[in-house]
């Protein structure tokens, strides 16, 4: 749960953001100045993102194209870099294809969760008293379970697919962002300017849309950025339990899941897409810290 | 009780008529070699021959005494009660602790005495009469007599015996030995036993050879009551000696056994699920033996050079069941037309690295050879007379369906890769069918089912011991879904009638002849098309030998030994 201590204190450096920074450059460009790590893994997740977005324009056969007589070939054969798997079909063509869906889905989940959590805390901490008791009485419940188990229970109801997959994550991960979001309202809530606002005549509406809101906007990103390397990761697992994206479509948590089951004849096969899916989480965690450091005064002073 | 030389000719007679069979099918004799087996990689029809290896010593009491095996199994098992088994793998086990009336012979599914000493059938063929082998001991030291034979056949399927399907018993049991009246077993003295059937059975030999009929100790099971499931006591070459569940199972030889005993001091089952885990135990020297390999790893084994390699066709079928129904495949031309979209020979040399051999109906190609089955024609791959019948069927433009694939499964082989081969195979010709994965164990519940409107594909396999199990299961107008496993809703009055008919009859000839109009009108219709038959793989360290694979997959260690 370090996570959630570390989002606790988000309340001063909610304060910082939202003083005027408009003399500085833009935070990003700041943040990659003074972080080399961050700037390399920008670098990597922009490249993967770029490749995935350019995989109808580059010349790669259909990820779903087999051939049986050309099957399980090693990388550098001719005409595939990186081999082809048990049904004869490009790895590298795989791949590139399968970004496409781990990063849509990925990206797509930590949204949905993000905004229904979100306005979930926000409810919750606003108003308090019976209204947040219920909210987080569930919100607990649904922390009892692992993630993963209450993605694949719902995947269970749902039924198998990559959209059930990533509505699942969706939901399994909704409490994650309404906890850490309640405990920053729960902040604000009692600041002067709410208190003056409320004095001032405003409505709940008004006041969670032009005062609290806003200012929770910077914390919800950097959940998300940390957020978005879990999704990847868990949106592969449950393809990799087959729950996920259903063959043929290319994916990487079932390429690997697939691969597996030629470990011993060719590796090739489990180890790229594995650390493809390596890269591209640590790399978006690595975006994320970073994040986290640029909008965090603490840390940004140090 | 006609017991007269007459009968006993006939059975002899019947017996002889199958083996000329098989040793007209081993074609020039001793082909049981790597050259017969490349050539049922080609597809070869005719190579349907274990591979039986020759041992260094012509009997088990020459052989070098001691070392204790240890083997893998593919799963944990259920129970030590025979009777109780779930699976292939708990059989593949316990037929070294427990034995039968008959057993299979070394390399098919032809029947021998075995606890029985000898058996006559009557003329209309109801009534058994088994005389039993003398001096027979169980483990515990008793002996098994008549009353054994009685006895445990009636706790596996007399709802009054008081100990009447102790645990979970196997769900097939009631298909298989609907024939026996439990009540009607009558013991005529210590060493006759007759059996009254209900009704025809004329392949009940291959089930009573089955180890879920296996002879109990009633005494064990009297003393131990549901403990039986972890105190088993039988008659076999070896003695059950420790259950530590998910990690072994021991057994030590039994220095009684009426065969003589056997050469290995023990043996030790390791359930072992994981493929490759297989692979690197076996390479690891922490397996001595290792069956059902995942085919692209056999090439490797078999380089390796440290272990004997076996392979065998199995009493098994893999077939793509369509929903005849409703929708599309509901014509018979579109079911042809998708017979021959499918590349068969593709799928068994390549995704399935030659661990197959074609199937032509619902008959497994060991089984149907006994009969002359096996060069009945099948469809081969053509996609344009595929497209043209689609044509014909008024579907030139394809349709859209869905395709229910299992995760993995007893005898499915590789499922998903199969699946997504034929899904491939069937987009050449315009039939898109989504995919649909899931588990094995909710799989088979809505199997079981049946297909629902909209899913015109899914896939399944059998196991095997005769010839009729497999038809008997899954094209019968009785079996059609919900109420067994026919999930395409296929029903035809002649297939109904000719399995009755072949229930009926006695003699081989007539039997393959009923086979062979059974598995014509199968050709036509189509309910299923029927691609391989799997191969049983098994390596064995060098380190032993006498080992022999069997078409059943029960691994019977009783003839191994130290090299």
């Amino acid at each position: 749960m370090a996570e959630v201590a570390q989002v606790r204190a988000v309340p001063q450096r909610v304060l910082a953001v939202s003083e005027p920074t408009s003399r500085r450059p833009p935070l990003v460009l700041q943040m990659l100045r003074r972080d080399r790590f961050a700037a390399a893994a920008l670098t990597v997740v922009l490249t993967i993102i770029i490749t995935a977005l350019l995989a109808p324009v580059l010349s790669l056969d259909a990820p779903t194209k087999t051939n049986f007589g050309d099957r399980l070939q090693s990388p550098f054969s001719p005409n595939h870099l990186l081999g082809t798997d048990q049904l004869g079909r490009d790895v590298l063509s795989r791949l590139v294809w399968g970004a496409r869906v781990s990063l849509l889905i990925g990206v797509l989940a930590a949204v949905c969760a993000s905004t229904v959590g979100s306005l979930v805390g926000l409810l919750a901490g606003y108003f308090g008293g019976g209204t947040d008791s219920v909210i987080m009485r569930v919100i607990d419940i649904m922390l009892a379970f692992p993630y993963i188990l209450l993605a694949i229970a719902l995947v269970a109801a749902l039924g198998p697919g990559l959209v059930n997959a990533m509505i699942a994550i969706a939901i399994a991960n909704v409490a994650f962002y309404a906890r850490n979001i309640r405990g920053i309202v729960l902040g604000l809530r009692h600041q002067a300017y709410i208190e003056a606002a409320q004095a001032a005549g405003a409505t709940h509406a008004r006041i969670l849309a032009r005062h609290i809101l806003p200012n929770t906007i910077a914390p919800i990103l950097v959940l998300v950025s940390l957020n978005i390397g879990w999704m990847i990761t868990e949106t592969a697992g449950l393809s990799f339990l087959g729950l996920g994206a259903q063959p043929p479509t290319a994916d990487w948590g079932s390429m690997l899941a697939d691969g597996r089951q030629f470990i011993t004849v060719k590796y090739h096969l489990a180890t790229i897409p594995g650390i493809m899916i390596l890269i591209l989480v640590l790399a978006l965690n690595v975006l994320g810290d970073s994040l986290r450091d640029a909008l965090d005064p603490r840390l940004r002073n140090r | 009780m006609a017991q007269g030389p007459q009968d006993l000719d006939r059975i002899v007679r019947l017996v002889a008529e199958r083996m000329n069979r098989r040793r007209l099918l081993q074609g020039a004799g001793g082909l049981a070699t790597a050259a017969a087996l490349t050539s049922v990689r080609g597809g070869a029809a005719h190579a349907l021959i274990g591979t039986a290896r020759p041992s260094s010593v012509t009997t088990l009491q020459e052989a070098k005494k001691g070392g204790t095996l240890v083997s893998m199994v593919v799963a944990e098992p259920t129970s030590m009660d025979i009777a109780s088994g779930t699976g292939q793998h708990n059989y593949s086990v316990m037929c070294n602790v427990f034995e039968n009336l008959l057993e299979y012979d070394d390399t098919g599914f032809q029947t021998r005495p075995a606890l029985a000493e000898s058996y006559d059938v009557s003329p209309d063929g109801m009534v058994y009469t088994f005389r039993l082998r003398q001096n027979v001991l169980f483990h515990d030291g008793t002996p098994m007599d008549a009353e054994a034979v009685k006895f445990s056949y009636q706790r596996i399927m007399d709802p009054n015996n008081e100990f009447f399907k102790l645990g979970q018993p196997f769900p097939l049991i009631d298909f298989w030995y609907e024939a026996i009246d439990p009540n009607k077993i009558e013991v005529k003295d210590p060493q006759t036993v007759v059996f009254n059937l209900k009704k025809p059975h004329s392949t009940l030999d291959a089930f009573l050879a089955w180890p879920a009929a296996a002879i109990v100790s009633p005494t064990a099971v009297r003393k131990f009551g549901a403990d039986f499931r972890t105190n088993p006591v039988g008659t076999g070459p070896f003695m059950f000696k420790e259950w530590v569940p998910n990690q072994r199972v021991e057994f030590v030889r039994f220095d009684q056994y009426w065969k003589g005993p056997a050469a290995l001091d023990g043996l030790v089952f390791r359930p072992i699920i994981e493929e490759q885990t297989r692979i690197t135990e076996l390479q690891a020297g922490n397996v001595d033996f290792a069956y059902d390999l995942p085919p692209d790893n056999v090439d490797q084994v078999k380089q390796a050079g440290d272990v004997h390699y076996f392979e065998v066709p199995l009493g098994h079928v893999w077939y793509l069941v369509m929903n005849t129904k409703t929708g599309p495949t509901a014509d018979v031309k579109v079911r042809q037309a998708v017979a021959y979209a499918i590349d068969r020979d593709a799928i068994i040399n390549d995704i399935l690295n030659g661990t197959a051999v074609p199937a032509n109906g619902p008959i497994p190609s060991v089984i149907g050879a006994l009969y002359g089955l096996e060069t009945a024609p099948y469809y081969t791959y053509d996609p344009e007379k595929a497209k043209s019948l689609l044509a014909e069927a008024g579907l030139g433009d394809g349709f859209e369906t869905r395709f229910w694939v299992p995760q993995s499964g007893s005898g499915m082989q590789s499922p998903r890769f199969m699946g997504e081969a034929i899904q491939a195979m069937l987009g050449e010709v315009g039939i898109n069918a989504q995919l649909e994965v899931s588990e094995w164990g909710s799989y088979i519940d809505t199997y079981a089912k049946g297909l629902p409107d909209d899913v015109a594909f899914a896939e399944c396999s059998w196991f095997a011991t005769d010839a009729r199990n497999i038809p008997n299961l899954t094209v019968t107008c009785a079996t059609v879904s919900p109420a067994g496993y026919n999930a395409g809703y296929y029903c035809s009055e002649n297939v109904d009638a000719l399995i009755d008919e072949f229930s009926r009859t006695l003699d081989a000839t007539k039997q393959g002849e009923i086979l062979a109009q059974l598995q014509q009108i199968i050709f036509d219709d189509v309910p299923n098309v029927y691609v391989d038959s799997q191969l049983g793989t098994a390596a064995l360290s060098q380190k032993y030998d006498g080992f022999n694979l069997h078409p059943s997959q029960l691994l019977r260690f009783y003839t191994t030994h130290l090299a």
